[in-house]
């Protein structure tokens, strides 16, 4: 930490701080700077391609897709230069996309899991290995990008996918105990449809008050605490800047895909009992083939271990893995340390499957 | 441990005592926090705030839109409905492009494996292949394969 010098006068030294509180609390950190093209949309969906940064020779010759959730905007994946998962794997020789939702306005609240899953998908992997000359491709899936990208992957088995990674992936809602949303958004209180039929969408406040309300402390005072403890260190404040803005981002989610996670998977659990059914068709897990790894945080209250866990025991794919990882939901993938553990693990996995 | 080895310039802070008394106790709070909002009762509680409010608000929504409707339609002017059944329709062109460039890919794909399994091909069944089809043509019969010119895909480059 860098000392005051001992002439300064202690006002000069608090007006600093605050008006560096106050840039990094009401402005928008230079965020996503890594080059990227666009390179296909569908309604308000984008798939983007990132400027390779490596010879054509030496890059890996299967492309990958990242798919983020629905609620909340997709850059978390680049938040800034030096700090982006995006730039470690294309300066790691990956053909990197990224298929961005969009916001969803009023006209999208009839927007489904299926949709998604097998309407803008298979699409946007239609338009990836028509632009990569590759008929594979390999998936990163997190969170509710990580439900999709499943239920994909369990119904189109012949599509080409040969590589699915899952972050901090809701899938198993059996053990109830254990998950506060659930309880939350249980049926005794909380009536799904009479929300929906007021706002069409679920209002990004909505969604923002209950994933803070998990840990009300950390996230309404300990994080603005931690900003102050270090605004002598610039490398913390401009992260602590840049992680603000994509907390305080969050887009509307789908109705009709808000109430099928809610009715189908947290009440019913019905992608793990099988009894999922997506455009007509039963989601059968065991039909999953591609190669398979789940990441899991270990301190994720957002979404605990116990709903990744067993997925591994239901799929039919042959190589499959499991990596933990300390930290929590979000940390895992954009924390300090997450260049150090996840990003090389998920590389190291990767690159030999990518050949 | 010694000063030295503590080092000189390292003054004692004297929030220190402070920011770890501060620490503590948000530690108590936040487990504290962390078990009430994972309780029944938070549930039902979050719960009837969240009804009361959509008893509020939900009887003002749907007056406020048939007024909006009334005032928009009065006035000639295009109301939310329309604009949302437009995005539909322009999605609903999106797919169909979508799918026209599905069917151009698939195209260019064979265009592509054609042309390079007669580049491939012996010089000499080439040229019989060529003369066999040059005398389909004259009949009016057959078209020469090899005359196919890739599709064009990206408007701005075409020549005018």
């Amino acid at each position: 930490m860098v000392q005051a010098p001992a002439a300064m006068d202690p006002l000069a030294v608090l007006d600093e701080r605050l008006k560096t509180v106050t840039r990094v609390m009401t402005s928008k950190a230079p965020i996503a700077q890594t080059p990227k093209e666009l390179v296909w949309t569908l309604n308000k969906a984008k798939l983007y391609r990132y400027v390779p940064a490596v010879p054509e020779k030496d890059r890996h010759r299967i492309p990958l897709l990242l798919i983020f959730a629905l609620m909340n905007r997709p850059y978390i994946l680049d938040l800034r230069p030096g700090h982006s998962f995006v730039e470690y794997l294309v300066g790691q020789g990956f053909d990197v996309y990224l298929l961005d939702w969009g916001v969803p306005g009023p006209e999208d609240k009839h927007l489904k899991l299926d949709d998604y899953s097998l309407e803008y998908m298979p699409r946007a992997i239609r338009k990836i290995k028509a632009l990569s000359g590759v008929e594979e491709v390999s998936v990163l899936g997190w969170c509710i990008g990580a439900i999709l990208t499943t239920i994909y992957a369990a119904l189109r088995p012949d599509d080409g996918l040969r590589n699915l990674i899952l972050l901090t992936a809701p899938l198993d809602f059996s053990q109830k105990a254990k998950l506060t949303f659930g309880r939350m958004t249980d049926e005794k209180y909380f009536d799904v449809d009479k929300v929906l039929a007021t706002f069409g969408n679920m209002p990004p406040e909505m969604i923002d008050y209950g994933a803070k309300a998990l840990k009300p402390v950390e996230n309404y005072i300990g994080n603005y605490l931690k900003l102050w403890d270090n605004l002598d260190n610039a490398q913390i404040v401009e992260n602590w800047h840049a992680m603000n803005t994509w907390v305080s981002d969050n887009i509307p989610m789908a109705g009709a895909a808000f109430r099928q996670l809610i009715v189908d998977l947290y009440r019913n659990n019905r992608l793990m009992t099988g009894e999922l059914v997506i455009r007509g068709e039963r989601v059968d897990l065991s039909q999953l083939q591609a190669n398979l790894l789940t990441v899991i945080a270990e301190g994720d209250h957002i979404t605990p271990p116990c709903q990744s866990e067993t997925l591994l025991a239901k799929v039919g794919s042959r190589d499959k893995e499991v990596y933990r990882v300390h930290g929590g939901h979000i940390g895992i993938m954009a924390g300090n340390s997450a260049h150090k553990r996840t990003w090389p693990h998920i590389e190291r996995w990767l690159a030999p499957r990518s050949n | 441990m010694t000063e030295a080895e503590a080092g000189p310039t390292t003054p004692p802070d004297p929030t220190e005592a402070f920011r770890e008394l501060r620490d503590g106790y948000l530690e108590i709070w936040s487990k504290n926090l962390i078990e009430t909002v994972n309780s029944e009762d938070y549930a039902k509680a979050s719960g009837a705030a969240l009804d009361g409010f959509l008893a509020v608000a939900a009887p003002f929504k749907e007056p406020t839109e048939k007024a909006m409707l009334k005032m928009l339609q009065q006035l000639n002017m295009p109301t939310s409905a329309d604009f949302m059944g437009l995005a539909g329709r322009f999605t609903n062109v999106e797919l169909l492009l979508d799918n026209l460039d599905a069917k151009l890919d698939r195209i260019e794909a064979l265009l592509k494996v054609e042309t390079s399994a007669h580049a491939s091909a012996p010089k000499a069944a080439t040229k019989t292949k060529q003369k066999k089809q040059t005398t389909l043509r004259a009949d009016g019969t057959s078209k020469r394969t090899t005359a196919a010119k890739p599709v064009r895909r990206n408007a701005r480059k075409v020549t005018r």
